[in-house]
């Protein structure tokens, strides 16, 4: 029996192409787009259910689901200091992930992150989002330059859906946290009620 | 105050930024976008978002200063921008 995992989805151009390599290597994918609405638009979500329905139709066994992820941005922007907003918002991803991943069972979590493209994705903020749970996570991305994985995103036919114009997060601050510190974290997230949103996270299949 | 509007990096939207480094009353702002039924959608300290009351179009204002405008028509975002970049200048706290 192949081994479960929950892919983050997002409108760019990494996580469908490391959707399409953990589904070639064995990997029984399930996608997960969570929807920030309004802090991106209509045009990113119908662009992210294109994705979705191109990597269902290259990979049929592979599930698509979405959940309302606007509680804990909205939670996060109203609380916690904004140099770690992105941090602490993929920590939720993770955990949102994990919470439907016990749902399906799956044995691991994924997404399209890889050092060094862009501020954020330090080392030390990977390890300080791996904190956040207590599951396995995939980064099949993580020793690839741009390069490579557009060349992927283009193979598949993915890329020219993910560079349509569409509105980057609202919420990603002018100096993100680059160093970050899973102390840190942990203090922010103290002002948030992490439990309840948790359980908040309601998952919907998307039809292919 | 502000540079000259532009697409933002995902060419979705326009974003305007102020020329220098200013600091924006946000409580004013929001009490401003409210006497003018502007349809609010998020407000905190570190951003609001808001639907222009004629135009439907969403809005996001910075304590920066920047402001987002979530439409690619260039002829929308110079009209409000005409409206909103006044009034964002005289909530200027610093």
């Amino acid at each position: 029996m192949a081994p479960k995992v929950v892919v983050l989805l997002s409108a760019g151009i990494d996580s469908p192409v490391a959707a399409h390599l953990l589904a070639d290597a064995g990997f029984e994918v399930s996608l997960l787009y969570l929807d920030t609405r309004p802090f991106t638009d209509d045009r990113t979500v119908e662009l992210v259910r294109e994705l979705g329905k191109l990597l269902t139709d290259i990979h049929p066994d592979m599930d698509f689901y979405t959940s309302d992820f606007s509680g804990a941005e909205k939670e996060i922007a109203g609380n916690c200091n904004p140099h770690f907003q992105c941090i602490l918002c993929r920590r939720m991803m993770y955990r949102a992930a994990k919470k439907l991943g016990d749902e399906i069972g799956a044995e691991a979590i994924a997404t399209g992150e890889s050092l060094g493209q862009v501020a954020s994705q330090t080392l030390s903020n990977l390890v300080a989002e791996d904190d956040a749970v207590d599951i396995t996570i995939h980064r099949p991305l993580i020793g690839l330059d741009k390069e490579e994985v557009i060349t992927v995103a283009r193979e598949i036919g993915t890329f020219d859906i993910s560079t349509r114009p569409s509105v980057c997060c609202m919420l990603t601050p002018d100096g993100p946290r680059v160093r970050s510190t899973v102390k840190e974290v942990r203090e922010q997230e103290e002002k948030m009620d992490v439990r309840g949103l948790v359980e908040g996270f309601i998952f919907q299949k998307v039809d292919g | 105050m502000y540079h000259v509007v532009e697409p933002c990096s995902d060419s979705g939207a326009y974003v305007a930024e102020p020329a220098e480094k200013v600091r924006i009353d946000m409580d004013r702002v929001k009490e401003w976008l409210e006497s003018k039924d502007y349809r609010m959608k998020f407000t905190s300290e570190v951003i609001i978002v808001a639907v222009h009351p004629d135009e439907e179009v969403e809005l996001g204002f910075y304590p920066s200063g920047k402001l987002l405008f979530k439409t690619t028509d260039k002829e929308v975002v110079d009209r409000l921008f005409g409206e909103l970049a006044g009034m964002m200048e005289e909530r200027e706290i610093s």
